[in-house]
């Protein structure tokens, strides 16, 4: 590999086989896929035969870094864990920050490719190149702080460890990998799939350096983000000082922080689950990624336990989406999930989902009997001991956890109620209401992996005036970018960089990063371009598993129901248009499959 | 029956201020706003009662990293700024009488002709590297134009043949007495007409620069500060103010941002696709004088809140928490 960013290896383990080698990463891949979300896409897109069970062992688990992770630029330390979802059968990159994807990048390898299943419980220690698969018998069952402790006794207190905790082993379908104990590369179920193949983690170190082309250009880019983060007011002031739950209370603002299973976007007692309220009471540090000058992540610490966290959405889906006011009790539900191993949003959500389905009485008798007795309590909106509860079940895959471990489409649609999960495509849907903030409902609409604000998040222009303003309730202009946003997440996903540096940046600055990284000339539109081939690769990569057009959509409460109060009162979602100009913009056929014009241009084969 | 009037000063003016834009006229626009024309237009500013040198020396070091038009600071800065930048095209620029204007005049002149023979004096490279930003007494223009006048004519002459801007506080002014103060600080021989010290009741809006730029025509400088912090928001400051390609001149149109760097970074994020920037359009009340009213005096808001009731965008007003 003469490019750099890469170290121009592979490490494949096999692990119904238990069998480790190594291999080149092919050129192309590197240069039309960049590494992180693009790699591990491209390469589940050309192994993963269609339609398999996700919790089989034919499913991948893909470990993969981008080029710019081990450089020294700022805020890139993140990684991706690219597989199949158990959750969606969809397409997952599932993103996580912290130490490890600079000790995975410093192992070596590009990227880790886990096939099979092992036939006992075991991890993966790789060690500068050198990898080996240990028994896993004395750690299966712990929580995700108690393994990470005895692996790194284990192998060396310098090694990084990506877990999964009792939720992963037991089958739950949002199992998240954790690493550094508390973060997660959380949605979709990347925990679930590792769990089925019997690999408890993978624990990495290493001393190879990423290297880089063209030093002085580096440097020259390296400095000019970093000023910009350093001045940017969203990565200056507000996420250093309050983290992402500063969110709470602007985005309730807004009349639309989903509360009580999105039936309101406006939850009265925010400000007691605030970022504000939890640093005022419970916050203890800043924590943040290696080479983040944010550090918006909280240590925090309640009345009997410590942790970190909760981040915005999760104090949003433990919290005002359940109803529940208690920041301490919220705070417990976070640690229960950090420590046994689940995403906090689908978690919150399926609560939620299972809340409304009390309430509306939608449950058979014996059913809301055998929660009562499990529970100690009912499973109304705002019982906050029932969410922390639930979320003890949950990660054991226990009693009425089980239900919940299903998700809420699966949930809901038991109890012949699918219209009150509030997901796409079975991912539960993040903190923002589709009725307050038009564009995001096409992005939940339309994003690869299901209910995903990340996927682009647009509510940078269209709550937080970045990079400017936009009328939140308008549909004129939307479908161009939440194109752009799709697309530009993708390459960020895809270079090892944190998406929050989209408050700071713009394509330029990825551009001058990569190029000078990598050596090959680029410019802003032509990395928009690189993430456009992303895109479209997940696109195809759902068709094959036989997503339609009819999968892109949203629950039909958004059209059907306005929002009762709050600044967003009135409002609902008028989807279909969107789509259409969306569809059209992408060079997409109506049927919302890539015109063969589209993929020639991206260079894809179908 | 008569239709009742909005008030005897809008008669004839359009109900509705400017805060809709033709898209291809932005897209124009846009790509005329080169990353150097953009650098060439900014007044980088930082005029905050906390503001310590080292912010100075940043402020400084962007300035000519970029190439800015000029830096913009407070008068105390006048024994370091000049030898920052020294050896450089960017200009100094010091605000006088600042933010409230209400000094005498005698004291504005002698602000300002301290500074000037200060600068000149630590820079050592001759008149022309400076600039003056003055602030009217706002109160006395409102009821003797003649006194406004004098303020702005002592401050040119103490400037001594460098560029003189005056801010004449446009969010305290009806309209028409926009116009008239526009007219006043030509006539009185200043360079620029500017809206705002960025501390007063408004920020820049596209109505009240294109009514400037009406008042004193393409021949003057007109210049944009309050708020401006987006490169969108300077390309609609640039359609109100500044839209023949002409105009586009550091001597002929200028933005004052303490967020210079922010500017230069969003109009990137546009020139990625700026046909969907453009089509994505603002909520109009936040860049509308008549949605900024809350500060104001009651006759000139009044005035303001007469034309919202009657504005085709009215719906947004339901609650100001856009």
């Amino acid at each position: 590999m003469t490019r750099g960013g890469y170290h121009g290896r592979i490490l494949r383990v096999d692990l119904s086989q238990r069998k480790a080698s190594t291999e080149p990463l092919a050129e192309d891949l590197a240069r039309d896929y960049v590494g992180g979300r693009g790699l591990g896409s491209a390469m589940l897109w050309q192994e993963l035969p269609a339609k398999i069970d996700p919790l089989s062992p034919q499913n991948m688990l893909i470990f993969v870094t981008g080029p710019l992770n081990g450089t020294g630029a700022a805020l890139s330390s993140r990684y991706e864990v690219v597989t199949k979802s158990p959750l969606t059968n969809t397409i997952l990159s599932a993103n996580s920050g912290g130490r490890f994807p600079i000790a995975l990048k410093r192992t070596g390898f590009d990227a880790i490719i886990l096939e099979g299943a092992a036939e006992k419980p075991c991890y993966l220690w790789v060690d500068d190149e050198q990898a080996e698969l240990r028994d896993a018998s004395g750690v299966w069952g712990l929580d995700t702080h108690r393994t990470t402790e005895r692996l790194l006794q284990e192998t060396s207190a310098q090694a990084a460890v990506a877990c999964i905790g009792p939720a992963g082993e037991a089958g739950v379908l949002y199992a998240s990998v954790m690493n550094e104990m508390n973060r997660a590369a959380g949605r979709g179920g990347a925990g679930c799939v590792m769990g089925s193949k019997n690999l408890k983690a993978v624990v990495v170190q290493g001393s190879h350096k990423t290297p880089v082309a063209d030093p002085e250009g580096f440097q020259e880019a390296r400095k000019s983000a970093l000023t910009m983060i350093s001045e940017a007011p969203i990565t200056k002031n507000a996420l250093k000082e309050y983290g992402t739950a500063v969110l709470i209370n602007i985005i309730n603002q807004f009349g639309a922080l989903p509360t009580r299973n999105f039936q309101e976007g406006y939850f009265p007692d925010a400000d007691s689950v605030s970022g504000e309220t939890l640093k005022e009471l419970l916050y203890e540090r800043s924590v943040g990624c290696a080479t983040c000058s944010v550090a918006c992540g909280r240590g925090t610490r309640t009345a009997t336990r410590s942790g970190e966290g909760p981040e915005y959405e999760t104090m949003w889906a433990l919290g005002p989406m359940c109803g529940v006011k208690d920041l301490e009790l919220i705070t417990e539900a976070n640690y229960n999930c950090n420590e046994l191993g689940f995403d906090t949003i689908s978690a919150g959500s399926t609560i939620a989902c299972a809340m409304e389905l009390w309430e509306r009485g939608y449950l058979d008798q014996a059913t809301r009997d055998r929660i009562q007795d499990e529970l100690g309590t009912d499973l109304r909106f705002g019982n906050g001991q029932a969410v922390l509860r639930c979320t003890e079940l949950i990660g054991r895959n226990e009693g009425f956890g089980k239900d919940l471990a299903q998700g809420s489409l699966r949930l809901a649609s038991r109890f012949g109620h699918a219209e009150l999960s509030m997901s796409v495509k079975g991912l539960e849907l993040a903190a923002y209401d589709p009725r307050g903030f038009k564009s995001m409902g096409l992005a939940y609409a339309t994003s690869t992996r299901g209910g995903c604000h990340l996927r682009a998040y647009l509510i940078g222009p269209e709550a937080l005036a970045t990079p400017y303003a936009v009328d939140r309730f308008a549909s004129a202009g939307k479908a161009a970018l939440v194109i752009l946003y799709q697309d530009l997440s993708a390459l960020i996903d895809s270079l090892g960089l944190c998406l929050f540096t989209i408050f700071a940046l713009n394509p330029e600055h990825y551009a001058s990063l990569l190029s000078s990284v990598t050596g090959e000339p680029l410019d802003g539109k032509q990395i928009l371009g690189i993430g456009e081939r992303i895109w479209n690769l997940e696109r195809l990569f759902n068709l094959r598993e036989g997503f339609t057009s009819e999968d892109d959509t949203l629950p039909p409460r958004f059209s059907q129901e306005t929002l009762p109060r709050g600044h967003s009162k009135g409002q609902t979602v008028d989807l279909d248009p969107l789509l259409d100009e969306y569809y059209a913009l992408r060079g997409w056929e109506t049927s919302g499959v890539p015109g063969a014009q589209k993929l020639a241009e991206l260079r894809l084969e179908v | 029956m008569a239709e009742r009037s909005l008030s005897p000063d809008l008669d004839d003016q359009p109900t509705v201020p400017l805060v809709e834009f033709p898209p291809q006229d932005l897209v124009e626009i846009v790509h005329r706003l080169t990353p150097e024309k953009l650098a060439s237009l900014l007044d980088a500013t930082d005029l905050k009662a906390d503001t310590q040198e080292p912010k100075i020396r940043k402020l400084a070091e962007w300035a000519l990293d970029y190439g800015f038009a000029s830096l913009c600071v407070n008068p105390v800065e006048v024994d370091l700024l000049p030898k920052l930048l020294k050896g450089s095209p960017v200009k100094e620029c010091y605000v006088i009488d600042f933010p409230l204007g209400k000094s005498s005049i005698e004291s504005k002149q002698r602000q300002a002709a301290e500074v000037v023979e200060r600068s000149r004096s630590v820079r050592g490279e001759g008149p022309g590297k400076l600039e003056l930003d003055m602030v009217i007494n706002v109160g006395r223009f409102k009821r003797d134009a003649g006194y406004a006048r004098a303020e702005i004519e002592a401050v040119v002459e103490a400037g001594d043949g460098e560029l003189v801007k005056v801010i004449i506080r446009s969010g305290e002014l009806t309209e028409e007495e926009i116009v008239q103060a526009s007219a006043l600080v030509k006539e009185a021989g200043a360079d620029f007409v500017k809206n705002s010290t960025g501390m007063d009741v408004m920020g820049a809006t596209p109505e009240h620069l294109r009514l400037m730029r009406e008042a004193v025509g393409p021949d003057m400088g007109v210049k944009a500060a309050g708020g401006i912090g987006d490169a969108m928001t300077v390309v609609r400051l640039v359609y109100a103010a500044a839209r023949e390609p002409e105009l586009l001149d550091p001597l002929r149109f200028r933005i004052g941002t303490s967020a210079p760097l922010t500017i230069m970074a969003t109009m990137d994020w546009i020139r990625t696709n700026p046909e969907a920037w453009v089509e994505a359009r603002v909520i109009p009340c936040t860049i509308c004088p008549s949605g900024q009213t809350s500060k104001q005096r009651r006759e000139v808001r009044e005035i303001y809140i007469q034309r919202c009731r009657t504005c085709p965008f009215r719906r947004y007003r339901r609650d100001k928490d856009f």
